[in-house]
């Protein structure tokens, strides 16, 4: 197959821990976004027995149309990547997988009577282990069976493809999702040896600022997540140093008074004198060592714990500071200057709002990670957010699937390479 | 006499003939092949060459315009030259005959046939001609037809595509089927992206430790 054929059919897939992005090279700066779920259908169901034959897993936009007002709601409804790792014999998770590959392929099927399959390079996480690329090619392998749609596939680290799209070849790339994040050091090549995983994202902030708001008498409404998480991304707020931050809103709680309204509802939270638990939140996810975090974990609050994913080591309490340094000690002493000179954060859980009448305390995700570097010595770093995150892993996919040679065939040493169908 | 004037006479003359002048913009020839005046029965054609006293101020231009009247032959199915009646006698009618050309005199009193012109026989060309063009005719006309008939059933195409689309956005079975659209230029990710040039490399380089 030649190169131009490749180039024209590349097809990108970005498996993130919410949403599944995709799309070929045609779809020019943005990809198609679903959310990274799928519904198991009840068979058993008698509307489904009238309605026809119905598939057994839905993915899509479609999903809301199926989902009924069960207590079972939530063992139907499968997020297969909630933590970037799908577990070797979670048949469910991979049938999720499967079902939105074929979905994907098959929204793009071009017209083209020359088209025999797209060049597809699918994104994982940085900690995914093999046994998830051998799964996933297994997969790519029966729907190009039954479809005709993969001429050659790839897998990539996530971290890779968002340096890839930010066109930065040497960096270190913190990516921070839902359940974990992952500090990789990219030279060319990811250095697999170097990664450092955290068992700590998003979900953790969730969880603190549901149990501040069990302290302020919120308690009645911490049970949705998703309305726990539209809080904390209004009232969160990231400080550059806790303790003064926490003084200075305990003396001051008008200033920094944290009041959300849920649109659409009666719903008003009004932190009130403990406004300065706002501080708290930003700082959890950066760094949870703080004695004031302690009382939490005595009073129930999941602590981050050490934790094994297939082959990766997930460490819960390592402030993203010691993380980015960890990473970057495992790398050749040569290379670490320049590791420190581009540092990108990616990925949702560092889109924090810091208000400017409030710059004095308040400060966003990159100045917090420097903030953490340089008290541990490191002088001067440089620390970038990721441009339009959402995009950054698929388009980083694409650049690979229309750079790499066809010929490259995959290796299972290097971890990279076109498996040919 | 005017040039109007002999254009007249001339067109009166073979009007009593049964044929009537024809545009100059229906001729099939190109503009400097075209006769000073040229005349259909329906079936068949008569080109004419007019001459006044001036072009026959010498042999020489006599001669060039027999010449080109001889050029009309593939066209038309009868040429004739037109000359004052006083001229004619310094032109031998052998010659014409010889070609099949005819020759008509005019003077102030009117015209008169001396050389009557041979008939040329291409009438079924023209006819033919007549008959392809209705082949043409009819052939675009149906392909008009066809055409519009195409355009309505890929209308009637689109809005079932539509129909079908709306169906697939409530019914999962099959997933929606987004367009995509080709880019004009690269993905901005794409332009002056460094990383276009290593991954190029992939395979072609020495062994690296990718960790």
């Amino acid at each position: 197959m030649s190169e131009a054929y490749k180039q024209r059919y590349t097809f990108g897939m970005d498996f993130g821990t919410s949403d599944f992005k995709f799309g070929p090279i045609t779809s020019g700066e943005r990809p198609e976004i679903i959310e990274n779920r799928g519904y198991f259908t009840d068979k058993t169901s008698i509307i489904q027995q009238i309605s026809g034959p119905v598939k057994e897993v839905i993915v899509g936009k479609d999903i809301p149309l199926y989902l009924e007002a069960r207590e079972d709601l939530s063992t139907r409804l499968v997020y297969p990547m909630r933590n970037g790792i799908v577990e070797k014999d979670d048949e469910r998770s991979w049938a999720v997988v499967r079902e939105l590959t074929k979905f994907a392929l098959e929204s793009f099927r071009p017209p083209e009577s020359e088209f025999t399959g797209f060049y597809l390079v699918a994104s994982l996480s940085a900690v995914a282990p093999r046994y998830m690329y051998e799964k996933l090619f297994e997969i790519f392998r029966e729907i190009n069976s039954e479809f005709g749609s993969i001429e050659s596939a790839t897998i990539i680290p996530q971290p890779l493809s968002v340096a890839i799209a930010h066109k930065i070849p040497t960096c270190i790339v913190i990516e921070s999702g839902h359940g974990n994040s992952q500090t990789c050091p990219i030279s060319r090549y990811p250095i697999r040896d170097a990664v450092v995983a955290i068992n700590r994202g998003g979900g953790d902030g969730n969880a603190l600022t549901a149990e501040i708001l069990k302290d302020c008498g919120y308690g009645d409404l911490v049970h949705e997540e998703s309305f726990v998480r539209k809080v904390k991304e209004n009232i969160g707020l990231v400080p550059s140093d806790l303790d003064a931050a926490i003084q200075l809103a305990k003396n001051d709680p008008e200033r920094f008074k944290a009041v959300y309204r849920a649109p659409g509802t009666r719903i008003t939270i009004d932190l009130a004198e403990n406004s300065w638990m706002r501080f708290l939140i930003g700082e959890y996810v950066f760094d949870p060592n703080h004695e004031l975090f302690q009382s939490y974990f005595s009073r129930g609050l999941r602590k981050p714990g050490d934790v094994r994913f297939g082959d990766t080591f997930f460490r819960g309490m390592l402030d993203f500071g010691d993380a980015i340094v960890e990473a970057v000690e495992r790398c050749p002493v040569e290379l670490q200057p320049y590791l420190y000179r581009q540092i990108l954060l990616s990925g949702g859980n560092f889109a924090w709002n810091a208000p400017t009448e409030l710059s004095d305390v308040a400060i966003d995700a990159a100045s917090k990670t420097r903030f953490l570097l340089e008290e541990k010595g490191i002088t001067d770093p440089t620390v970038l957010m990721a441009q339009s995150p959402q995009y950054s892993v698929w388009r980083g996919c694409i650049v690979y699937g229309y750079a790499v040679p066809v010929d490259f065939s995959w290796s299972w040493e290097r971890f990279e390479g076109w498996m040919n169908f | 006499m005017t040039e109007a004037r002999v254009n007249t006479l001339l067109t009166e003359f073979f009007a009593s003939k049964g044929q009537r002048p024809i545009s100059r913009d229906t001729m099939p020839v190109r503009e400097e092949e075209k006769p000073d005046l040229a005349f259909t029965d329906g079936r068949t054609t008569t080109y004419l060459k007019v001459f006044d006293k001036d072009d026959l101020q010498n042999r020489n231009t006599l001669l060039q315009a027999a010449l080109s009247s001889v050029s009309y032959i593939p066209v038309a199915n009868r040429v004739y030259l037109a000359l004052p009646k006083v001229q004619a006698a310094i032109l031998d009618a052998a010659i014409l005959r010889e070609r099949g050309l005819g020759l008509v005199v005019y003077d102030s009193k009117g015209v008169e046939e001396v050389l009557p012109a041979s008939l040329f026989e291409h009438e079924t060309t023209s006819t033919k001609t007549n008959v392809d063009l209705e082949r043409l005719t009819s052939r675009i006309s149906a392909l008009e037809r066809t055409v519009e008939t195409l355009v309505s059933e890929l209308s009637k195409i689109k809005s079932l595509r539509l129909e079908q689309l709306e169906v697939k956005r409530t019914r999962p079975e099959s997933p929606t089927a987004f367009e995509p659209q080709k880019p004009e230029r690269l993905p901005s990710f794409l332009q002056d992206n460094p990383w276009l040039d290593i991954l190029s490399k992939r395979g072609r380089e020495p062994d690296q430790f990718a960790g």
